[in-house]
């Protein structure tokens, strides 16, 4: 047992330098030469052919950021076939055979993106490689999970974008025209147009023409040598693009996880959503308060679900309270029927009584909310509306008190909210004419306004959703296995890895 | 022989056999829309027939084949837009028209550009359009598809014609000079000419005007205004009437196809639906109209934006003036407007929010060719629905932003102006009869005469509008606005704004 014990270790222990220092090798050999722009994007091939459908996407999606942001121009695909020709000629395997390629096309930058599947997910690591000194800030390990293997690519292409962040423009020198005319190698396509601009190695100089990716530019005072680059304070525009990718990203997780494309099978999961809240809950709850909003929640297509009992008890409790605040406080003496004025009824207990009876919908559709919230979060499915889901929660939480909150699967702010709001609302209506009753207004429509905006910014609380928005995967994994070396002895393996 | 010089001889050679040339039309090619997806490869083949044939109906240009072109490129791995661009400039190609259809499962994103190798464009994106079309649904087959496609390449084409422009060669002819083209050319053009020191393959070449000449038929017309010729001299074209023509032509066309015929009739059928459709607006709206047609971010703002009036009106004809004059109470004058208000709001008011919890849904309808609509697309009925009530005619045509800002300016100002000529009225007991107040007559007349001027500029601005019936979700702002803020290496910082111009 202790011979397999310090196998294991010594092969874990040459994993770990291994794992240092091949991506050290890997930046090592720089290209000598001046700066060209280029990049090339490699994807290791996959084992499986799903996976090699992603691993094309995935090229496409990063070729097009880098494409769309002008500041690495992905190298033609004819130049690609060629290098690699050469390459395979030269017989070079592994982590040197992408550098020599991308060395051969004299690009900058080289990305490799190896794809794997662990049970449901899709694992996606991506390095970024400088073979230009100038190019290692952007050096990258990160990898990235998704379970559904559209937003594998998307992802991909969302980090490159966060790669650009705050990248300025490098544009290289080509050609001399005449005195201190010169053409380099950038132009519209990275974002330039006409005009001055101000550069960290020529000073102020002016583009006095622009092409798709070349420019006339006039440098005075400056020497300068085909090939170096001018760096302008030019910045891309990375955000739009990432909120472009996060949209589609959050598309795609609506069209693998909504009720509307899933449980109802493209149905008008909007539809049914609207009317299970005014009709079918009301219904409900009529019927069998708080258990009658877990029984609306079947109407949203959810097969065999199960009840969240403290949430059932908590709003059959609080439909209790409203309906037998009064009369608890008045002990018993008064009519519990708020339209029913007898002598033991004061006008303020009425209003009360009214207030309580009249939002008893709203404490319903709060039940409703959170009932469906549990069945959201426990069979991994998103609400309808949740394209829209800012909105949707803010329009919600400002008719029901944490209504937005409940929606985004935070059910116990939302009951938070719940409380705060209905209890700051039935004070204010005791004390109507009194100055504490307008505090406690005042201070309601404080809390109302928090509540709608905390609803709209607050992020959704439902994990596999996150999963996918979320950009590296920094979650820990254990890994056991077994390995035979030579048809005699068997060697065990253990591994926890945290990514930091 | 390089993979570029290998393509463009075998285009030219099989152009010259099988299209008359005309040497002063610029050549265009549409090298193909790629498409990620089986049902995508579909969609993109009929864009490209509808680039096309309209491209080629325009007569602005000579075309190359489009299959043969597509079929050329992917033979040689030519996919980049640098590698397009460099067989372009060697095949004098003038414009290249290129674009991806991405499926994103529910819809199609369509991504549309074009590139002008000549000068003044120098390779650069003339013209770009982004565009988010459904890719399934109910309602659309093949022939809405169709539709759908060929009004987004009209879309595309009548932009990118606006803006292309393209070098004419000035030539000498015994003593004048003419600028040949297959139209005769009448006007004022700026003559440029090329700087010295580049080569004619450089992807940029910088040139400068150097005078102005007046041309007659193509036939330089009288003084030249100090210029004088030198070979090479050419001036900028463009045909920007076809492109205001394409898009009127494809508007007039789809509104026939999605509309059915407007009449006087559809305005009096109106007029007779005012009162009914306004009564009933607190109901019907919300229910039959968004409910009913699944149009929940309607719903919402009708929720929002009718709830104040809605109230103004319900406790306006609830507490009207009568009841206070039977039990012998003041009339405040806020009393007797919330009463007209009420009438107002009841009677033709709410026509606007009913016009718009129908027109949004028959308008979506019309934008994906979903039959042929009734009641709608008449300007007539958009005027009269400007007049008596705040948005309507806006809501019409489609435009609930501005339907919305006009529905909250009117309001107010009929409130205002109502509340302005009431008059309060005090009981007296004594005769048993009613003492009325004074009225501020200048800042009524002049609140009256506000809601008249925005009337007017209502009415105006929504005769001027175009109906909203274009397909698809235009993607990306062209202009955005925003602040800088950032730390630079040597410890200096930047601070600024910055106005980004997409192409």
């Amino acid at each position: 047992m202790n011979k397999y014990l310090h196998k294991y270790l010594l092969r874990l222990v040459l994993a770990g330098m291994m794992a240092v220092a091949v991506p050290l090798l890997g930046g090592g050999t720089a290209r000598a030469e001046g700066f060209s722009g280029r990049v090339v994007v490699f994807t290791v091939p996959p084992r499986s052919t799903a996976l090699e459908a992603v691993a094309g996407e995935s090229v496409l999606s990063i070729n097009s950021v880098f494409e769309r942001l002008g500041r690495f121009r992905p190298v033609e695909y004819n130049r690609l076939l060629a290098a690699v020709e050469k390459a395979d000629k030269m017989g070079i395997s592994d982590e040197k055979y992408y550098e020599t390629v991308a060395s051969l096309l004299k690009a900058d930058l080289y990305v490799l993106v190896t794809l794997s599947q662990v049970s449901n997910r899709t694992i996606a690591d991506l390095r970024v490689r400088a073979l230009n000194p100038a190019c290692s800030p952007l050096r990258r390990n990160t990898r990235l999970v998704s379970r559904i293997m559209k937003n594998v690519s998307l992802k991909l292409g969302r980090e490159i974008a966060h790669l650009h962040r705050g990248l300025p423009l490098k544009a290289p020198v080509l050609k001399r025209v005449q005195g201190d005319v010169w053409i380099i190698g950038a132009g519209q396509w990275s974002g330039l147009e006409k005009g001055f601009y101000g550069t960290k190695e020529a000073g102020r100089i002016e583009i006095l023409e622009t092409g798709r990716f070349q420019s006339v530019a006039r440098i005075p005072g400056a020497s300068l040598r085909r090939g170096e680059a001018i760096t302008f304070a030019l910045y891309p525009r990375e955000e739009a693009l990432i909120a472009e990718q996060e949209r589609q990203i959050s598309r795609n997780a609506e069209f693998a996880y909504g009720v509307g494309p899933t449980l109802l099978r493209g149905g008008d999961a909007e539809k049914q959503f609207v009317s299970s809240i005014c009709i079918i809950n009301m219904g409900g709850n009529v019927c069998l308060p708080g258990y009658g909003a877990f029984l609306s929640t079947s109407y949203m297509g959810f097969e065999n679900p199960s009840p969240d009992v403290p949430g059932i008890v908590f709003s059959a409790s609080v439909v209790g309270m409203q309906l037998g605040l009064p009369s608890v406080m008045n002990r018993f003496k008064i009519n519990p029927l708020p339209w029913v004025r007898d002598n033991d009824k004061s006008a303020r207990t009425q209003d009360l009584q009214i207030f309580l009876w009249s939002t008893l919908p709203v404490t319903f559709t709060a039940a409703y909310l959170d009932q469906l919230a549990h069945q959201f979060h426990k069979t991994e499915h998103l609400p309808p509306f949740f394209d829209d889901r800012d909105n949707m929660a803010g329009v919600l939480s400002l008719f029901i008190p944490g209504g937005g909150l409940f929606y985004k699967g935070r059910r116990l702010a939302g009951w938070g909210y719940f409380v705060s709001e209905m209890s700051l609302a039935g004070y204010g209506v005791y004390n109507r004419d009194e100055t504490r009753g307008k505090y406690a207004f005042a201070a309601l429509g404080v809390i109302k306004v928090i509540d709608i905006l905390n609803a709209y910014w607050v992020g959704p609380a439902y994990s596999f959703y996150n999963l996918e928005m979320e950009r590296e995967f920094r979650g820990a994994s254990f890994s056991v296995g077994m390995h035979r070396f030579d048809d005699r002895e068997n060697t065990y393996r253990a591994g926890f890895v945290f990514r930091f | 022989m390089s993979r570029i010089r290998h393509i463009t001889l075998t285009l030219i050679l099989l152009l010259l056999a099988s299209t008359a040339l005309h040497a002063s039309r610029p050549l265009a090619g549409v090298t193909g829309v790629t498409a990620d997806s089986p049902r995508g490869m579909g969609m993109a083949r009929l864009l490209e027939t509808h680039l096309g044939n309209i491209l080629g109906s325009t007569g602005v240009f000579d075309q190359v084949n489009v299959p043969l072109l597509k079929d050329q490129l992917n033979k040689f791995n030519c996919l980049e837009d640098s590698c397009v661009l460099r067989f372009a400039r060697e095949a004098k190609i003038g414009l290249i028209i290129r674009g991806s259809l991405k499926d994103n499962g529910d819809s199609h994103i369509l991504d549309l550009y074009a590139l002008g190798t000549a000068p003044p464009h120098n390779g650069r994106v003339v013209y770009r359009m982004r565009v988010r079309l459904p890719a399934s649904g109910a309602g659309l087959s093949a022939r809405e598809f169709s539709y759908i496609y060929e009004e987004q390449a009209a879309q595309f084409l009548s932009v990118l014609l606006g803006r292309y422009r393209f070098p004419l060669q000035i030539k000498k002819e015994g003593d004048g000079v003419t600028v040949p083209y297959d139209r005769q050319i009448s006007g004022t053009f700026e003559v440029c000419r090329f700087e010295e020191g580049y080569e004619e393959t450089d992807e940029v070449r910088p040139f400068r005007r150097v005078g102005r000449i007046t041309l007659k038929g193509g036939v330089l017309a009288g003084p030249s205004g100090g210029w004088s010729y030198r070979k090479g001299d050419f001036i900028l074209y463009g045909r920007r009437d076809q492109g205001e023509y394409l898009k009127n032509y494809y508007y007039g066309r789809k509104k026939e196809i999605v509309f059915e015929k407007p009449t006087v009739d559809d305005t009096l059928y109106m007029m007779l639906f005012t009162v009914p459709g306004s009564a009933t607006m607190p109901v019907v709206a919300p229910l039959v109209g968004y409910y009913g047609s699944g149009d929940y971010q309607g719903l919402g703002l009708w929720a929002v934006n009718a709830a104040p009036y809605l109230y103004l009106e319900y406790d306006g004809l609830k507490n009207r003036p009568k009841k206070y004059e039977e039990n012998g109470r003041d009339i405040p004058r806020e009393r007797t407007a919330r009463y007209h208000f009420g009438l107002y709001m009841l009677l033709a008011g709410g026509m606007s929010l009913f016009v718009d919890a129908f027109s949004h849904d028959y308008l979506g309808k019309a934008a994906y060719y979903q039959g042929s609509q009734p009641l709608m697309g008449n300007s007539l009925s958009a005027a009269y629905l400007s007049l008596i009530c705040g948005g309507g005619g806006h809501f019409y045509r489609g435009y609930r932003l501005w339907g919305y800002l006009y529905f909250h300016t009117d309001n107010l100002l009929v409130y205002a102006t109502l509340r302005e000529f009431s008059r309060s009225r005090t009981y007296n007991p004594s005769t048993g009869s009613y003492d009325k107040g004074d009225i501020n007559k200048r800042r009524a007349y002049g609140l009256l005469g506000a809601l008249c001027a925005v009337k007017a500029v209502e009415i105006t601005h929504v005769l001027l509008l175009k109906d909203r019936i274009r397909s698809g979700r235009v993607l990306e702002e062209r202009y955005a606005l925003e602040g800088i803020f950032r730390d630079e290496e040597d410890g200096g910082m930047i601070l600024g704004a910055s106005v980004a111009y997409r192409f």
